[in-house]
């Protein structure tokens, strides 16, 4: 499982980055799948869908924490100060209009908002997008296509 | 031309380029394992998932005073001082509310849901009811409008587990009567409505404003044109209405918040629906097979006005029961010189059912740090549209930074609704 994690950490946190847009919450909830692998190793009936079953878990910590944001009971960082600046780069390298489509994506409900990151981030397969999410591959095209349309509307994107 | 998608994987991958190779700090596992906190998840079979909101305790929250805006009248929007909960904004609501939650809330896991019954204006639980047996969870949950006599779907929540992810199976459907007496005291009875096979695709239900009339949506995805099953909850006859304008009806996410509704009538139901990509909120003659007709149309970059473009912002398109008004949660962006979006502009817009023409904005607000916003929702309306329950986006301590908070606007503005009545849940469709 640590090969695992070495392999797939990055793009992990970067997934939860993209969900989230917070660096040290995205490291969190990372730490937190790969407990609950760890915890459930013995039990998985197919370790080589460890993969999907860790990148499954960031999407229900992703939903937490923003459950967590939304209640306003989010414990602060324990460098908040460093935090505040990791996370102030982190802004100046992303350029307004990536913000813009960001914060966009964000404001989608959030099957939508997984569905868009799991397709047109990670590019998977429709299959795998629908196992992530725990919804049928019908689902994932359906919600993909309004989702599309939602986050154009919100930016104003004629199409 | 860049298209939307490409839009889209530049500034995700922007945003995953602020994580740099290698950076990734050391894994930190525990020394044993421990008992499984299994993540299970939370995804449903049907599109009518709950989507659960935080209902933060009242006095904690900064208020936003509101005023109804006439579109015509060129007004600026404010962002209003900070007013105190009156119960007196909360009389004219119904009396009780009902949501649908699980055990363990805490938990992002597929569970079994029960309904709690809540007071709307103190925020006290009065009940909480299960599924009653054979079936194990409530799928869904609709009011009418006296507040007390509600409606609920049951049935028995399997779970599929697949490569590490759960879904739940689907599983026929029985309908419920909620009916809450003085004191409180409630009672669930079965409807004479036949039971819904697992193979119907359900896609929302909406109870008559009197309680007499049930409406359930099959979607109508993938080819098939979507229909409107209308129910006597007191004899379980049915007719059925048709839309063949293709589409299918479901709401604006594909599984959360009110899809269908009806006007105090008895017999004009608002629905949406979607089209490729564009949605629209249309006026059903249910006393017609196929009588039906689009009024609001949210296509390409949303209805245009003399305040913007507005763009549907919430799960739910509401008709007033009296008929005239389609009330939506809406946003509308503020741009720079450039273009660039600086803000939105987020309020709740009454739509002629007639004309489709905005008339009214219910509480306009202007948000300039909108990297914190997020979807917000008109839960319910009284007969007029002059009193909603809506979810908002609330200011927090943090400057720039905001929280969804379940209150009423009406002519007093906005006004919290009191308790802490859903502390741990993040998607909820609770039902008045």
């Amino acid at each position: 499982m640590t090969a695992l994690y070495q392999v797939h950490a990055v793009g992990l946190i970067r997934l939860a980055v993209v969900m989230l847009g917070d660096r040290a919450a995205a490291e969190d909830v990372v730490q937190e799948a790969f407990c609950a692998l760890y915890r459930r190793w013995d039990h998985l009936a197919d370790p080589a869908k460890a993969l999907t079953y860790v990148r499954s878990s960031i999407l229900n910590g992703c939903r937490s924490e923003l459950r967590r944001r939304i209640r306003g009971d989010r414990r602060p960082a324990p460098d908040a100060a460093a935090a505040g600046a990791a996370s102030a780069e982190a802004v100046a390298m992303i350029g307004e209009e990536h913000r813009e489509v960001l914060a966009a994506l964000r404001r989608l409900p959030r099957r939508q908002r997984e569905a868009l990151v799991l397709k047109f981030y990670l590019d998977l397969p429709e299959p795998e997008i629908a196992a992530s999410m725990g919804v049928t591959a019908g689902t994932v095209k359906s919600t993909t296509s309004r989702a599309l349309g939602a986050l154009a509307r919100l930016i104003g994107e004629d199409r | 031309m860049t298209t939307i998608e490409d839009r889209l994987r530049a500034a995700a991958t922007a945003a995953a380029g602020t994580v740099a190779p290698g950076s990734a700090p050391p894994l930190r596992l525990p020394a044993e394992p421990g008992r499984s906190r299994r993540p299970a998840r939370r995804g449903r079979r049907r599109l009518w998932m709950l989507r659960m909101a935080p209902l933060a305790a009242a006095a904690a929250v900064i208020a936003v005073v509101a005023s109804a805006l006439a579109v015509t009248g060129g007004t600026q929007v404010h962002r209003p001082p900070a007013r105190a909960a009156g119960a007196s904004a909360l009389a004219a609501l119904p009396p009780y509310y009902v949501v649908l939650t699980g055990n363990n809330p805490d938990q992002t896991v597929l569970q079994p849901l029960h309904a709690v019954i809540r007071a709307t204006a103190s925020g006290a639980t009065v009940s909480t009811i299960a599924a009653p047996s054979p079936y194990s969870t409530f799928d869904s949950v609709a009011g009418a409008s006296d507040g007390r006599t509600f409606v609920l779907a049951a049935e028995k929540l399997v779970v599929d587990h697949i490569d590490g992810g759960a879904s739940q199976q689907a599983a026929p459907v029985r309908f419920f009567l909620l009916h809450i007496g003085r004191g409180g005291r409630a009672s669930l009875t079965a409807l004479p409505i036949p039971q819904e096979p697992a193979s119907a695709d359900l896609a929302g239900t909406a109870l008559s404003p009197d309680g007499r009339k049930l409406a359930v949506v099959i979607d109508g995805d993938h080819g098939v044109a979507p229909r409107i099953q209308i129910f006597s909850t007191a004899t379980g006859s049915e007719q059925d209405w048709t839309w063949r304008g293709g589409g299918e009806i479901t709401n604006n996410d594909g599984g959360d918040g009110q899809a269908i509704s009806w006007a105090g009538d008895d017999r004009t139901l608002a629905f949406q629906l979607w089209r490729g990509r564009n949605i629209y909120v249309g006026v059903a003659d249910t006393a017609r097979p196929a009588a039906g007709r689009l009024v609001v149309d949210f296509a390409g970059q949303g209805v245009d006005s003399a305040h913007g473009t507005y763009i549907l912002n919430g799960p739910s398109a509401l008709i007033t029961p009296n008929g005239a008004l389609i009330m939506c949660a809406t946003s509308t962006a503020m741009r720079s010189a450039g273009g660039a979006v600086t803000g939105y502009r987020l309020g709740y817009v009454a739509f002629s059912a007639r004309t489709s023409r905005p008339l009214e904005v219910l509480d306009p607000r202007q948000y300039t740090s909108y990297k914190w916003l997020q979807t917000e929702d008109v839960l319910w309306t009284n007969a007029s549209g002059s009193e909603l329950i809506v979810l908002m986006n609330v200011p927090t301590a943090k400057p720039g930074k905001y929280r969804l908070q379940v209150g009423a606007v009406g002519p007093r503005g906005f006004t919290p609704l009191p308790g802490d009545q859903l502390p741990s849940e993040l998607f909820f469709e609770p039902a008045w």
